[in-house]
């Protein structure tokens, strides 16, 4: 096959491309629903119904939607560089942890509207610190972050496993792995059934994402570093730096996330309290075209994603596993749209 | 106490060894799979489904590694072929892999299959100490031996080998040579994906004795730290692989022992140990000298330089 780049494409073009694509990966699996006895339309039928006007499914994909948006806009900005951070998962994990200290161990007590805030900060510190490790070692030493932030998420969930296992036991937890719950004053306020406040964190931050890149030199160096390298060193901007900075605040965001997740749902550490977040947020990153707004409003869809498949298993008794393959999928098409949008596509003679 | 850790540490490090090599060739050719972790998902429940159905486990280990190899190709076609990101089609690849091996493997769980039982190795199983930990094992051990030297001897001392390695240093230079660069890389992609499938069916056909969901356990992760780790070696990745191993048979045994010693802590040892590696040879002088595929992740057309 050939390549031939496009000269220029349109966003009209480039949407239709990409609503193309997501429709082909719903035909695609339609054949997997068909070998299993089940009618591919009303699948989709009940996990849209459910996950979008169903209030108790809404509801679940807003709270799936709060840590896979601000994860995602972290993501987006290591993207933008062309730095692949993968470390989200570990990150998020460092900033659960960071808010249960100040929520358990440091200021169990202190007033909501100076503790929940300060959760926030120690959280997307916490997160920042993951990021910052293998930022330095890609900065000064050169060291691959995919690998460096594959091990870190490692080394935090373990960390996590460690503390809630050992040290941060709950002493009334009938040895259950878990910490204590946190007290009222580090609790989130609801605003509707599950939901709480934290949701409309990821749309200021994707204002804030917007804003850096649209306004700031900062954000200008990290799209020219992205786009070419050598230029931007030529161009006197500070590579290394850039790479540091972008891997904090990367890890800042996902720090927030676990925060959050921690304030507003889940009050204690335990185990497995991600469905791999971190992972799906790359996802996430991607299909967005690495659009702030669009992070938020694919974050919303792949929330929904989640809660549609769990609906299939309840009553029409899917195993699980499926949310993976529609992600799986669903990425697979939509890679290859984009690939269309950028090369025209011709046989080789 | 210490042959009987080796000796795990041998049966913890197989599946990782399989997976490693794999991944060598496959980043030796200037691709980076990050898919192993659905590969390996792959392998483990074709191998135990097969082996279920047919109860012949030959046929289980050829036709997961054909199952690996068809998942493979799949992300050949995105990388080589269409090439789209390998960092996100790896990902995908193990969406994939997990999605589908969970999905069909629900019906299998709790179900059992024949299992590849301990072969000692006649004469060299007397050895005092080695006989124990080398030679008292399945037969995919010994496969595994060998192939670790096979691999060594292909990459290093073949004209194949020089051709993989070529296309991975400079895909370039290597097409000039007349060297077909989307072959090679179609190749050994497929070729990695069997062995990493190979490394997934050992664990659902003789580590543990089932199929269990998601049971690779991110193995497939630790086998790219491994990788790096092994400086794309197959002989260090065989002591790489065994490290960890060694250090994932010990959790049970800290506990048993009842020290004080976190078993979670000890876990991070071998993720901070391939922290510590990466950074001290990450150096450009460094890659040169172990011979880092330079071209790694760098997708290659004839026509345009990206």
């Amino acid at each position: 096959m050939r390549f031939e780049p496009r000269e220029k494409t349109t966003p009209l073009f480039e949407i239709s491309v990409m609503i193309t694509s997501v429709i082909l990966s719903f035909v695609a699996l339609s054949i997997l629903l068909f070998a299993q006895g089940k009618n591919p339309i009303q699948t989709y039928k009940t996990m849209f119904n459910w996950a979008f006007f169903n209030p108790i499914g809404l509801q679940g994909t807003l709270v799936k939607f709060v840590p896979l948006s601000i994860i995602g806009l972290g993501l987006l900005v290591a993207f933008k560089m062309k730095i692949w951070n993968i470390g989200g998962e570990g990150q998020y994990h460092l900033g659960a942890i960071g808010a249960t200290l100040v929520a358990l161990f440091w200021f169990p007590h202190l007033n909501i509207y100076i503790l929940v805030p300060l959760i926030f900060v120690v959280g997307a510190i916490a997160g920042g610190l993951w990021g910052t490790i293998p930022g330095l070692l890609k900065a000064y030493l050169g060291a691959d972050e995919i690998v460096a932030t594959l091990m870190l998420n490692y080394i935090g969930i373990l960390f996590m496993d460690y503390l809630v296992y050992g040290p941060w036991k709950d002493p009334h937890g009938y040895s259950f792995p878990m910490t204590a719950t946190f007290t009222e004053n580090a609790k989130l306020p609801i605003i509707w059934g599950k939901v709480h406040w934290g949701v409309i964190i990821p749309i200021l931050l994707a204002f804030l994402v917007w804003y850096i890149f649209e306004k700031t030199i900062f954000g200008y160096e990290i799209k020219v570093i992205g786009d070419n390298k050598d230029a931007a060193r030529y161009a006197g901007m500070n590579v290394k730096k850039n790479i540091l900075m972008i891997m904090i605040i990367s890890g800042m965001f996902a720090g927030l996330a676990g925060a959050i997740q921690m304030v507003g749902i889940q009050y204690r550490l335990q185990p497995n309290f991600s469905p791999g977040y971190g992972y799906t947020a790359i996802i996430v990153a991607w299909l967005s075209r690495l659009n702030p707004f669009g992070v938020v409003i694919v974050a919303f869809l792949m929330g929904g994603l989640f809660v549609g498949c769990e609906i299939l298993q309840i009553l029409m008794k899917l195993p699980i596993s499926i949310t993976y393959i529609f992600q799986g999928m669903l990425f697979i098409f939509v890679l290859l749209g984009e690939v269309y949008i950028k090369y025209k596509i011709k046989r080789m003679r | 106490m210490l042959v009987s850790v080796l000796t795990a540490a041998i049966r913890a490090g197989t599946p990782l060894l399989f997976a490693t090599l794999g991944e060598i060739f496959v980043e030796r050719s200037g691709v980076l799979n990050l898919g192993l972790e659905g590969l390996m998902l792959i392998g483990a429940f074709s191998g135990f489904v097969i082996a279920h159905i047919t109860k012949s486990l030959f046929l289980a280990v050829i036709l997961s590694m054909v199952a690996g190899g068809l998942f493979a190709l799949l992300f050949a076609f995105l990388t080589v072929t269409m090439r789209v990101n390998q960092v996100v089609s790896g990902l995908a690849l193990t969406m994939l892999g997990m999605g589908i091996s969970g999905f069909y493997g629900q019906a299998f769980i709790g179900k059992t299959a024949p299992q590849f039982a301990t072969l000692s190795i006649p004469g060299l199983s007397n050895i005092p100490y080695i006989g124990q930990i080398f030679f008292k094992h399945d037969i995919l051990v010994y496969l595994s031996y060998v192939l670790v030297f096979l691999s060594w001897f292909f990459i290093f001392k073949t004209k194949w080998g020089m051709n993989l390695r070529a296309v991975g240093e400079s895909p370039k230079t290597a097409d000039s040579m007349g060297i077909n660069v989307f072959r090679t890389r179609y190749v050994y992609i497929v070729v990695g994906g069997m062995l990493t499938s190979l490394g997934g069916a050992y664990l659902s056909l003789a580590y543990t004795s089932m199929w269990i969901d998601r049971m690779t356990a991110g193995r497939g992760w630790i086998a790219i730290a491994l990788v790096i780790f092994s400086s794309w070696d197959p002989i260090r990745a065989m002591f790489a692989s065994y490290l960890f191993g060694g250090v994932a048979s010990l959790q049970p045994r800290i506990q048993a022992g009842g020290t004080t010693i976190s078993a979670h802590l000890l876990m991070m040892l071998p993720y901070l140990l391939t922290l510590i590696i990466l950074s001290f040879t990450s150096g450009e002088a460094i890659r040169k000298k172990i011979g880092a595929p330079t071209s790694l992740m760098v997708p290659y057309s004839r026509e345009e330089r990206e």
